[in-house]
């Protein structure tokens, strides 16, 4: 029975990372419509960034404390010059073009990181403070989860603070209810975009950063974090935060209790809760209607 | 305050508006009238540059405005209430209001609390979600909304559309009201009550062209044309 609790939490430690890079990708995708592909290239340079930074630094808590920072900082300056430079110069053009124009980046991306930090897997130590386990009935659960699980909290949080209470977030969310009005009162609407464009950018690379201790960095987790980012955007709802934070749970959980039950068909799961939101609700768990 | 010269104003390739041209001055409240579909909508979204025109002119207090995005536009002082209210319903009454505060150039010093002496019914429901609100009060808040903005010039389009006697009359007055304040307004309307009772100036539109222009006092005597033209 702990086995199950203790998979069930190690699910829940993925699914905050998850959520962390999907709240960006749902927060981009309810303001400027853009499904943006690019989200996942954000991710996998915050990773090899977060390697480079401990590398540099030492593979202790200063080392691990700096790629923090650093890693989402580089990434978000990276979006921001994505949307003022290429993104906003076709808002106005059907949005396939958008499409192609975040795929076209995934790309040039990928050959970037390849140039810059090669084919190789590469692994970025945990500090040692973090290293350890603690027990749960007895068990051992990794600290560092624990760490995740806090972090993705705090996130949730933070965002939800900052929708429901600040100016900012509540022209984001008008924004996200009827962009062109909002246009119309009077809101700098290139600002807005490029903020949240640069915000959703941060969280991807926060969850790259975070991320990177775990398992191993290389070219391809991109692709694997976009497409689950996908599902848990069309899970909780596009725009939708609180949902984003439902939808990654579910991932998470299902993923790793997937792997328990069907190793081989773990990945199914994610699938069979996508079909099944988009069948009995459309709009997502907690999504509106169009 | 607003001249438009010769506006054609299209849909990708539907072309809607043909050589609109019209006057507002300043203080003064202009009316257009028609039919559904004739163009109103339309020739106020391209003033508001939401759906810029393809050819003419635009001037806001002297300035070119055509071309210029809407939160430009509405930053110069023109306020927008659209058509089918559009507020923000998973926001409050007062975040509603929030979103919108901005100081216009030449604006009138508006707050909260003034809108909320215009609309007192929104008082009652200032931290309700807006779209727990009557159609009515909805219609309330977007004019309260656009007035956030210090607007020294209002659009409104049709903003006593579907609602009931007693709600029509009670925003005519709001308008009015606003008009005396100084206000100038360009309305879209589809009954002619309403236009005598609020506009000095009358364009009637057919068809994306005006048709019929008046003034307020020329109303009672055109009366057959303009009907004319509202008739299907
Ligand atoms: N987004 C759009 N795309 C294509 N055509 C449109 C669009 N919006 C409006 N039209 C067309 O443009 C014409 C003018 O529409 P508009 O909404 O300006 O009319 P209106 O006078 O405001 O009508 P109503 O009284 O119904 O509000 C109509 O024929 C309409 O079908
Ligand atoms: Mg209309």
């Amino acid at each position: 029975m702990t086995d199950v609790l203790i998979q069930i939490l190690s699910g829940v430690s993925r699914g905050m990372v998850l959520f962390i890079v999907a709240s960006g990708l749902t927060l981009i995708f309810g303001v400027l419509r853009v499904a943006n592909f690019a989200h996942g290239s954000f991710y996998m340079v915050a990773a090899f960034v977060t390697y480079t930074v401990t590398r540099m630094a030492g593979g202790g808590m200063p080392g691990f404390l700096a790629s923090l920072v650093i890693a989402p900082l580089c990434v978000a300056a990276l979006g921001a010059a994505i949307e003022m430079l290429l993104l906003r110069r076709i808002q106005h053009r059907d949005h396939f073009y958008q499409l192609i124009l975040t795929f076209a980046i995934t790309l040039i991306v990928a050959d970037g990181v390849k140039m810059i930090w090669g084919r190789d897997y590469r692994s970025v130590p945990r500090p040692q403070l973090l290293e350890g386990s603690i027990s749960i009935f007895g068990s051992p659960f990794p600290s560092y989860y624990v760490l995740l699980i806090v972090i993705g909290l705090v996130i949730a949080l933070a965002l939800r603070l900052m929708l429901e209470r600040t100016r900012f977030g509540k022209t984001l969310r008008a924004a996200v209810a009827d962009g062109e009005m909002v246009g119309a009162l009077g809101v700098n609407v290139p600002l807005l975009y490029t903020g949240v464009f640069t915000l959703g950018a941060w969280l991807a690379g926060l969850g790259g950063a975070l991320a990177a201790p775990v398992g191993s960095i290389a070219i391809g987790i991109d692709n694997s974090i976009i497409i689950e980012s996908f599902a848990v955007v069309i899970i909780g709802g596009v725009g939708s935060v609180s949902g984003a934070l439902v939808g990654a749970l579910v991932i998470g959980v299902l993923q790793a209790i997937g792997i328990m039950v069907a190793p081989r068909l773990a990945i199914a799961f994610i699938f069979i809760a996508l079909c099944a939101v988009l069948l009995l609700r459309p709009q997502g768990l907690l999504g509106r209607r169009a | 305050m607003l001249e438009c010269d010769r506006l054609h104003t299209y849909y990708g390739a539907a072309h809607v508006l043909f050589a609109v041209s019209l006057n507002v001055a300043p203080g003064t409240a202009a009316c257009i009238l028609g039919r559904n579909g004739v163009g109103k909508s339309t020739t106020l979204r391209t003033v508001m540059g939401l759906t810029p025109p393809r050819e003419g002119s635009i001037l806001f207090k002297g300035r070119r405005i055509d071309g210029l995005p809407a939160y430009k536009v509405a930053r110069m002082g023109l306020g927008y209430v659209p058509e089918d209210r559009r507020v923000f319903a998973e926001l409050s009454v007062e975040d509603n209001l929030l979103v919108a505060e901005r100081q216009a150039e030449g604006g009138f010093g508006w707050t909260a609390e003034r809108a909320f002496e215009v609309f007192p019914a929104l008082q009652e429901f200032r931290t309700r979600l807006a779209g727990f609100l009557s159609g009515g009060q909805q219609q309330m808040l977007t004019i309260a909304r656009a007035l956030m903005g210090n607007p020294s010039m209002l659009l409104l389009d049709e903003p006593t559309e579907g609602l009931s006697p007693v709600m029509v009359k009670t925003l005519e007055e709001a308008i009015l009201s606003l008009k005396r304040e100084g206000l100038t307004m360009l309305v879209a309307a589809q009954d002619m009550h309403f236009a005598a009772k609020v506009a000095d100036h009358l364009y009637v539109m057919n068809r994306g062209a005006i048709v019929y222009e008046g003034q307020r006092a020329d109303m009672e005597r055109d009366a057959a044309v303009i009907q004319s033209h509202l008739v299907v």
